[in-house]
């Protein structure tokens, strides 16, 4: 048996109860697990989609703006990328590569629902748990958060995608530009004109 | 005052420029009160955006949501792959392009004869009842076929493709280069 193996063999179960689904010490790499799953160990890939399934949901729902539309797009982003593991060559990261086919899917989904007018744009985000103390400041808080939403539902998707991977999940531009398949120029373009877009509309409140 | 493009503001704001952009962007919005507000604002909404951030969470439960993930995978692994999209195309166009390829062959060898084909090789008679050669002369489209003669001396000679004419001098005249 290949040493790798028993490494999958060992593995934990996957960290579905950690919510930010951030690697633990013990647990093995993307890449670990990425050869695994190249060599066709489907139960090793749950620990990978599991890993990356809050993120690539946030990422398709900041696009997206539908919770349904979300949970299709990333479910068929993980189908997709077992599809294409075979392809998946070291360069980029795996979530930047998960990243990438989820963007790509929500452009075809968002341009596919634009040619379908009645078809309504729900922006039914599962409610945040507040954390904000006293009742006075939580309702400024959520008001705050609501015009926010707001604003952000006016960007495009390509937009709203640079925000969320920026701001969100913190990835520096060179990371943007792998996830969405553009060049930096292009990154530093929608990140600009998304925030300016923003303060214009937020400009009674900011 | 020419000012920097306005994405390198935001880059500048978040930490992301380099080289003698960054240098560029620091000198000038050290004078330039505009630039400066801009960065300021590209700011206060990153900071507005990550403090209101709404951590949105899937509702399904992960143990669902791998098993439809895994069912689809487990489908489509049975289901044979569709031809690619950008295979197809090219499977039109061959089928069209040999087509019309047959078509044109069709109309190459069924069509009327044509002049000119005179001038190609003329197939090769039986042995024994003809010999058939392309005369080499500079009049066009004409061909020869010499045909055995009971006289040996004598060779008969069918030439097609002369224009008719009914003056058998004229002919010898301008055709000359026929006796030879």
């Amino acid at each position: 048996m290949n040493p790798s193996d028993n490494m999958a063999l060992n593995m934990p179960a996957p960290a579905t109860s950690n919510p930010a689904h951030e690697r633990l010490p013990d647990e093995p790499t993307d890449r670990e697990l990425v050869e695994q799953c190249q060599r066709g160990r489907l139960d090793v890939y749950e620990h990978l989609v599991q890993r990356y399934r809050q993120r690539i949901f946030a990422l398709a729902f900041s696009m997206l703006r539908n919770e349904q539309d979300a949970v299709e797009v990333a479910q068929d982003t993980f189908v997709r990328a077992w599809q294409n593991l075979g392809k998946f060559r070291s360069e980029s990261s795996v979530y930047t590569w998960l990243y990438r086919i989820t963007t790509n899917l929500c452009i075809d989904r968002a341009r596919r629902r634009d040619r379908r007018p009645e078809v309504a744009l729900t922006d039914d985000a599962p409610e945040p748990v507040a954390a904000t103390p006293g009742p006075a400041a939580e309702a400024q808080h959520r008001e705050l958060g609501r015009q926010i939403d707001a604003a952000l539902a006016e960007l495009s998707p390509e937009h709203r995608a640079v925000i969320q991977l920026r701001e969100f999940e913190g990835l520096d531009y060179a990371e943007i530009a792998q996830a969405v398949g553009c060049n930096i120029g292009t990154v530093m373009s929608r990140l600009f004109y998304a925030r300016k877009h923003l303060q214009k509309i937020l400009k009674e409140t900011i | 005052m020419s000012h920097p493009k306005p994405e390198w503001l935001a880059a500048w704001a978040d930490g992301e420029l380099r080289g003698w952009r960054r240098w560029l962007v620091e000198r000038h919005t050290q004078n330039c009160p505009a630039c400066a507000a801009e960065c300021r604002h590209q700011r206060h909404v990153r900071e507005l955006l990550r403090q209101h951030q709404r951590p949105v969470t899937m509702r399904e439960p992960p143990e669902f949501f791998w098993a439809q993930v895994r069912a689809e995978i487990e489908r489509r692994e049975t289901v044979p792959a569709p031809v690619p999209a950008d295979s197809r195309y090219p499977l039109q166009l061959a089928t069209v392009l040999a087509a019309i390829i047959v078509v044109v062959g069709w109309i190459w060898v069924a069509g009327p004869p044509r002049q000119d084909r005179a001038q190609g090789p003329v197939p090769a008679a039986r042995p024994g009842l003809a010999v058939v050669e392309t005369v080499n002369t500079p009049i066009p489209n004409t061909a020869a076929t010499v045909l055995p003669a009971e006289e040996p001396h004598i060779a008969v000679v069918w030439i097609s493709g002369l224009p008719w004419t009914r003056d058998m001098d004229e002919m010898m005249t301008v055709y000359a280069d026929l006796e030879s």
